[in-house]
């Protein structure tokens, strides 16, 4: 080509024109400005509408505070022969500020002398998407604070995981740490890794979407309960390419709701013995109530005197056994709603030395033996006079129910568990079928052996003690074999 | 009316079982009266008056609640026995429980006839022995 297009400068203007750029020169020794038709249009005015100047721009276009920061770093970069590019607000004609970016290039020695040719680009839609961006961010990051929520991606190809700040926080790990799929599954509870791994296969595999509740221990050591959902994200050729998700701590929610279920369970069983205490209460009284009735009733309807005499015999024995009942259930009561009992750090071994003195003579008597291998000043938290009352109701009740094949033989020992000092009692008597009675050894009027003294009373209301206490007791036993009692006793 | 020949009570109340034994003495409603004071002495022996041929009651009044063996034991005991002579035993239960689960729980059970709340009175014994 001999001649081109942009070698007639009226050309090249015209070219220049059809760019969205404004362009504009700064003469350096005369202080002029010029401006391009395109810089007019960008800030709404026609070509020459106003006056191109530095002191037009300086006090009509630039917004007031921008001016002084733009002049400065402008300044600056001119001195050290650098270019300059800033973004800043300029003034349209309308009256409203739009986002420009505008560049600056010192040339030196030209024909006309020194001056600075810069460009200028609207960049107001790209501020404003910015902006919204910066804000989505802002909420999302603050959001997932609030309620401990982040997300994460697995990369299946590239094989690497990106988690948001929040999905660190909760980790207990400095954002940005690396950790690999392996590291991150070892961070969930050994009891549910397998569960995880399960579900993110599933994911993977089976394009099976996962929204589950795990156990989780953090960086440093804390258990926490953990939300975790997990998306398969699939590419055109429907392969799952990545698995996408979110990452809660619901740790707070979690536990308040298993303190509810707790609360409600006792709640419940408290419930239940009032309803059993209540039916107990019926069904005694009204055993004796009848009795009486009945007795009266013949008492009315005889004459003979030898009948009568034998029928208030009777009746006394009724009366006798209602006032036995009524302290019986007084007793429960006092155990069941002694809110102040007294509570106290005692010593154990002490208690049952105490109460083994108490029964010598009923141990000689039967020609009992009794080994008792506990250590001294092995303490509990514990109301002594519920401790005197269980011990002595359990070796009364292994003296009262020894076989008579065999000489009684006391076995007391201990354990200890990081909540409990476990008291085991064990003895070679006549023993019970816990088969058949498993549900019964601790109910309320429940024998088992025809022994004169058995009234189902005793165990019932050890129990009730010890558990008025937060302790436990559990029974082993064989018939005739004999019974082992273990009494877990809080040590705090 | 004929007095039946033999009548079981199965209690471990010795007032209620003196009573009734009262009753059924005054109104000559059982030739024979037999008690026990649990399900367990009593099991034992009715399983060897069947197995021996020995006379067996026509009634039995049954209670619930007793020590050692109860009156839901002494039946499952009872349903596991195979012999023909067993038909020939009405079983009611007597007791003081008022709980609707103990009433409906006997209803569900076919040995037992009827569920008799305590205490009860000439005039229901007298009932009881006269459908036999």
């Amino acid at each position: 080509m001999e001649k081109h297009f942009l070698d007639d400068q009226e050309n090249l203007r015209k070219t220049i024109d059809t760019i969205p750029v404004g362009i504009w020169h700064w003469y350096m020794d005369t202080g002029e400005e010029w401006w391009s038709k395109r810089y007019y249009q960008l800030l709404g005015y026609e070509e020459g509408e106003i006056k191109a100047s530095q002191k037009v721009f300086e006090e009509q276009i630039i917004h007031p505070e921008d001016k002084q920061r733009v002049a400065s770093s402008f300044f600056k970069e001119m001195e050290e022969g650098e270019s300059f590019r800033t973004r800043l607000r300029l003034k349209m004609k309308s009256g409203e500020y739009r986002w420009f970016l505008t560049t600056g290039q010192k040339i030196e020695d030209s024909s006309i002398g020194n001056l600075v040719v810069g460009s200028l680009v609207d960049i107001q839609d790209e501020v404003e998407l910015q902006e919204d961006l910066e804000r989505s961010e802002l909420i999302l990051k603050e959001t997932g604070k609030i309620a401990k929520v982040g997300g994460w991606e697995v990369d299946l190809q590239e094989q690497r995981a990106i988690w948001s700040d929040e999905v660190y926080y909760i980790h207990e790990l400095e954002p940005g740490t690396e950790v690999s799929i392996d590291e991150a599954i070892n961070y969930y509870h050994p009891d549910d890794r397998d569960r995880v791994r399960e579900d993110f296969r599933g994911a993977v595999e089976d394009k099976k979407p996962y929204d589950n509740i795990y156990k989780f221990i953090t960086a440093k050591g804390n258990e926490r309960y953990v939300h975790g959902i997990g998306i398969p994200i699939e590419n055109e050729n429907g392969e799952v390419i990545t698995v996408r998700g979110i990452f809660q701590d619901i740790d707070e929610r979690k536990r308040a709701e298993l303190l509810m279920e707790e609360t409600l369970a006792i709640a419940t069983e408290q419930n239940q013995k009032l309803i059993n205490f209540a039916h107990i209460v019926s069904h005694n009284l009204r055993n004796h109530t009848s009795n009486l009735e009945m007795l009266v009733d013949f008492a009315l309807n005889t004459t003979e005197k030898s009948d009568r005499d034998e029928l208030l015999e009777k009746i006394g024995q009724v009366s006798e056994n209602l006032s036995e009942t009524i302290v019986h259930l007084n007793e429960i009561v006092k155990v069941q709603h002694t809110a102040t009992r007294h509570v106290d750090r005692i010593d154990v071994t002490q208690n049952v030395m105490k109460i083994l003195d108490i029964l010598t003579g009923d141990f000689r008597k039967s020609q009992a033996t009794c080994e008792v291998d506990l250590p001294e000043g092995l303490s509990v938290y514990f109301a002594p006079a519920y401790l005197d009352s269980v011990l002595l109701n359990l070796f009364s009740n292994a003296i009262r129910y020894r076989s008579p094949k065999r000489k009684l033989r006391l076995n007391i020992w201990h354990e200890e568990n990081e909540e409990y000092v476990v008291l085991y009692v064990k003895d070679n008597g006549l023993g019970i079928d816990l088969k058949k009675y498993k549900n019964r050894i601790f109910t309320l009027y429940s024998t088992f052996h025809s022994h004169p003294e058995s009234k189902g009373v005793g165990l019932y209301i050890s129990k009730n003690q010890i558990e008025s206490l937060g302790g436990k007791m559990t029974v082993e036993s064989e018939p005739d074999v004999g019974t082992t009692f273990a009494i877990h006793l809080c040590k705090n | 009316m004929k007095p039946i020949h033999l009548t079981c009570i199965i209690d471990d109340d010795e007032i209620y079982t003196f009573g009734v034994k009262k009753m059924l003495e005054s109104l000559k409603l059982s030739k024979e009266i037999k008690t026990f004071s649990n399900g367990l002495t009593a099991i034992e022996w009715l399983k060897s008056s069947l197995e021996h041929q020995d006379p067996i009651p026509e009634i039995v009044l049954l209670d619930l609640n007793m020590p050692i063996m109860n009156g839901w034991q002494f039946i499952e005991e009872l349903v596991e026995v195979e012999n023909p002579r067993k038909a020939e035993i009405t079983i009611y239960m007597i007791s003081s429980s008022l709980l609707e689960e103990d009433i409906e729980r006997a209803k569900q059970i076919s040995e037992v006839s009827d569920y008799i709340v305590k205490p009860i009175t000439l005039d229901q014994l007298s009932e009881l022995f006269n459908n036999q």
